[in-house]
């Protein structure tokens, strides 16, 4: 998994793909106030930016890759 | 290597498969629609997935193919044998070209040739047929006029710096285009990743990805619907955004900015009394003090004026025991003093920054609610009141739902008051969504590594290991240190474990387990081609695919089933011409068929060739030296066809002598007797061939035979064993320097195990005075093995002989016992 999910956090590692837009999306159903950590991100699947786009989480830090790091920022207009 | 393109790699090969099928499935059903269409749609979804890697070649034998197909799914060409050989070629060149990413991580260039080559004689086939039209064409489907009206509106959200970069660069004479890419819903589905689709486009000036509805409440998402528009400002031309987007050109709106449009904009903004580029800033400001004191709204403005107004006193109006009030205040304010400014009323801003500073201080609304009302009438002016309270409604509803979705997602914390009792209401709906989403039935499928899978199977493997070695603890218990009871306890226990284990054992096998069509599925293809080749005329049939055994051994087949299946056509079926002179239909049948026996897969190839002649086999077999005179003589007709099985009877010089089969069959039998499986043939001169493997559903456990030889214990597999007898040391009778008995009248060699090992000491008899024999199952019949005692039979986890050993035939690996000692496992039929 490139997503690892601790208590409130979620830390997205190298290439999430797009098999995990639905466990993403429980874990965020179940943990409203998460916090989600890109800082190892290298890309993730347009299936989980949508479900966090739609979820609007509070990010602790964004991709070190300068590109997907505005792409997000534009994204989640943070 | 990339994660990405190793999974692409692996996607790659399933669809090349499918398609390989398809193609050949095609050939006999040309008309079928549906079978055409998916054919269809794995080539183009492949061609598309070729396109995310910079892998030319393929994408362009791919879009060639892709393209032939959809001539022929359009009715404007007909799908033939030349049709499917050109596809087959392109599908073998693209798996070529896989197997080189794999290998060097690239393609080499001068595969490039090749490519278009190939390219070129498919697009050859469709001469005949209007030219494909270039995708640029297609795609010029609005006015540019419409395009400009909505570029405009949505230029408006670009900022500042990009626009004015974009502008200079179009100054400059850089073409400009404004990209609106709205993926469809179903795009996940068929391999899309738009995200990844646009981070890789170059020239890229300003981009956003936006909901194209608004979000649903995250309990409802459909994770796997696409919502996402993304739009971008791009410094590219017109060919390289739709070569880089040419896979979802039906998704993407393309629109070009001339700098004389963005000139125009920079007017328009000023015209919206938006702040923009510096420029149009001053003339702004202007604009605006020119207007001020008069207030000048339209219709829809002055209503817009009074929703935005009548919503900020509801939110003064929310309850204040939230920790954000300060902002919340704040955000009202600045709202309320925007007004100010959009209307020119000015004279009231320095009043109400003052009730701002009063409310703040007193953590409470009323200060900006008693300003916004003194001054109410100014921003209504002539606006009717009843209108206002008319909207109040459908306002009331938004700021509730707005208030409601905040607590669902969990931005609200628990306070006390009206809140929390919204808060279990939103805490009841999410109880009900969540038990929506727990009922809704989906199909998982794991794709897992198979490495993980086998390191399950080892651990299981030491477990059944250590399982084992509690019934020696018991009897220690009872023997070295007396006590029995002890003992009694730890077997009771032992049956427990045991039983765990081998249900543990057993799902791990059916993890393991996978049918046999991954074996089968290449073969018509493989027949087609050969059959072509050899202008035969083959119907192949296959049955059982679903049979499931484990991977290991349906690997293991592949190679050992082709060999077969390439006598079988090249030896095996005649040409059309003969068949019809014997009196056979002129298309032979190859039927391939499994089936699940207890516990063996049976794999039967059987065909209606001229079969295979036991007399040409028993003379050559002889010539060889692998039979003597005296067998020649007696061997019976099964026996010698069984002969063609022998090592050293295949020669590449039989293969051209005989008419029947020979080629490499002794390394068919190898491969089969790798995974301890069986393999018989039956054949009858002129009527055909039946060659059945029968193999183990798993190879994992192996059930051995314990005997001591020279106070040493070894394993024998019981597979070969056929039976244990005693015979007294004075029924063993001696021809010529060979030691034989006699056993159900028949004649068995005797081998003592210690000379085979080479162990310097005689064989031991028991007190009777009768020798152990271990009758096993060799390539030339049954033989004895002397050993000095047998022991009980047990399971374990054989592992193979490695490095210098691995080449020692006579062992056929090692095992752990439960005491922990290493038992040797013997192979019999390479000892004797």
């Amino acid at each position: 998994m490139a997503i690892e999910f601790q208590n409130k956090k979620a830390i997205f590692r190298d290439i999430v793909t797009v098999d995990e837009a639905e466990t993403l999306l429980e874990w965020l159903q179940q943990n409203p106030d998460a916090v989600i950590d890109l800082s190892c991100l290298s890309h993730m699947h347009t299936a989980c930016l949508q479900v966090l786009m739609a979820a609007d989480p509070d990010f602790s830090s964004w991709p070190e890759d300068e590109s997907l790091m505005r792409w997000l920022r534009s994204a989640f207009k943070k | 290597m990339n994660p990405l393109l190793e999974q692409f790699l692996i996607e790659t090969r399933d669809f090349l498969e499918g398609i390989g099928e398809k193609v050949i499935e095609l050939e006999s059903a040309s008309d079928d629609a549906v079978l055409l269409n998916e054919l269809f749609r794995l080539v183009h979804t492949l061609k598309g997935n070729s396109g995310l890697f910079d892998f030319p070649e393929m994408t362009r034998v791919l879009h060639a193919s892709e393209d032939l197909l959809d001539a022929i799914r359009s009715g404007k060409m007909v799908y033939t044998r030349e049709v499917a050989d050109y596809l087959l070629d392109a599908m073998d060149f693209v798996s070529m070209l896989c197997d080189e990413i794999e290998a060097e991580g690239a393609i080499k260039s001068d595969h490039a040739e090749e490519s278009s080559r190939l390219a070129a004689s498919i697009r050859d086939l469709m001469k005949d047929v209007n030219p494909a039209i270039p995708p640029e064409e297609i795609t010029e489907t609005k006015t540019t006029e419409d395009h400009h009206v909505i570029a405009r509106e949505w230029l408006l959200a670009i900022p500042e710096d990009a626009r004015r970069e974009a502008y200079r660069m179009g100054k400059e004479g850089s073409p400009i285009h404004y990209i609106q890419y709205t993926p469809s819903e179903e795009c996940f589905y068929q391999g899309d990743d738009p995200f990844y689709l646009v981070r890789q486009i170059r020239g890229l000036l300003w981009h956003d990805i936006m909901p194209r509805r608004p979000w649903q409440k995250l309990q409802e998402m459909d994770a796997y619907a696409c919502n996402l528009v993304f739009t971008m400002l791009v410094v590219s031309s017109r060919e390289e955004i739709a070569e880089h987007f040419r896979y979802v050109m039906d998704q993407v709106e393309i629109i070009p900015l001339s700098d004389k449009d963005l000139e125009l904009l920079c007017e328009d903004r000023s015209d919206g009394g938006i702040p923009s580029s510096p420029q149009s800033c001053s003339s702004a400001e202007k604009y605006r003090e020119d207007q001020e004191g008069s207030c000048s709204l339209t219709g829809t403005e002055r209503s817009l004026l009074a929703d935005i107004l009548r919503i900020q006193k509801d939110i003064l109006s929310l309850p204040d025991n939230v920790e954000w009030f300060k902002g919340r205040l704040k955000a009202v304010a600045s709202t309320f003093s925007a007004c100010c400014v959009q209307i020119g009323k000015k004279d009231a801003l320095a009043e109400l920054e003052s009730s701002l500073k009063e409310a703040i201080l007193a953590a409470s609304p009323e200060p900006l609610q008693v300003w916004f009302d003194k001054h109410l009438s100014m921003f209504l002016d002539s606006e009717p009141d009843v209108e206002i309270t008319l909207r109040m409604n459908d306002t009331e509803k938004r700021i509730n739902s707005l208030a409601s979705s905040q607590m669902t997602t969990g931005h609200v914390s628990k306070d006390g008051g009206p809140i929390s009792s919204e808060n279990a209401g939103s805490a009841m709906t999410d109880k009900n969504s969540k038990g929506r989403a727990e009922n809704r039935t989906t199909s998982r499928v794991l794709k897992v590594d198979q490495a993980k899978i086998d390191r399950l199977m080892n651990l299981i493997g030491e477990m059944v290991v250590s399982k084992n070695a509690l019934p020696y603890l018991a009897s220690r218990a009872e023997d070295v240190y007396g006590i029995p009871e002890l003992g009694r306890e730890i077997k009771s226990h032992y049956i427990s474990i045991n039983r765990i284990v081998e249900e543990m054992q057993d799902a791990i096998m059916q993890v393991r387990m996978v049918p046999v069509a991954h074996v089968f599925q290449r073969f018509p293809r493989l027949v087609r081609d050969i059959a072509n080749k050899l202008q035969k005329e083959v119907e192949l049939i296959i049955e059982g695919e679903e049979t499931e055994a484990d991977k290991n051994i349906i690997e293991s087949l592949a190679e050992p089933l082709i060999h077969i299946i390439r006598n079988s056509l090249d030896h095996g079926i005649e040409l059309p011409e003969e068949r019809i002179k014997a009196g056979k239909p002129p298309k032979g049948r190859l039927a391939i068929r499994a089936v699940q026996e207890s516990d063996c897969v049976v794999i039967e190839i059987s065909d209606d060739g001229r079969g295979i002649d036991p007399e040409l086999i028993k003379l050559k077999a002889y010539e060889k030296g692998i039979i003597d005179e005296e067998t020649l003589e007696c061997i019976t007709d099964q026996d010698a066809v069984n002969l063609i099985m022998a090592a050293g009877f295949s020669t590449s010089e039989t293969v051209s002598d005989l008419s029947g089969r020979g080629v490499g069959m002794d390394v068919v039998r190898n491969a089969v007797e790798k995974v301890k499986g069986n393999i018989k043939i039956e054949s009858e001169k002129g009527k055909g061939t039946r060659i059945t493997l029968s193999l183990p559903l798993s190879v994992a456990v192996t059930n051995v035979m314990i005997v001591k030889s020279d106070g040493r214990k070894f394993g024998v597999p019981m597979d070969t064993v056929v039976e244990t007898v005693r015979i007294p040391d004075d029924e063993v009778s001696s021809v010529k320097d060979k030691r034989v008995a006699i056993l159900r009248d028949q004649v068995v060699p005797l081998f003592n195990l210690n000379d085979l090992l080479c162990i310097n000491s005689p064989q031991r008899l028991n007190e009777e005075g009768e020798l152990a024999v271990l009758v096993v199952r060799t390539y030339s019949g049954n033989a004895g093995i002397v050993v000095d005692e047998f022991y009980e039979t047990t399971d374990i986890i054989l592992k193979p002989m490695e490095g210098i050993l691995a080449g020692i035939k006579a062992y056929a690996g090692t095992a752990l016992l439960g005491d922990g000692s290493v038992l040797i496992v013997l192979n019999p039929k390479e000892l004797v």
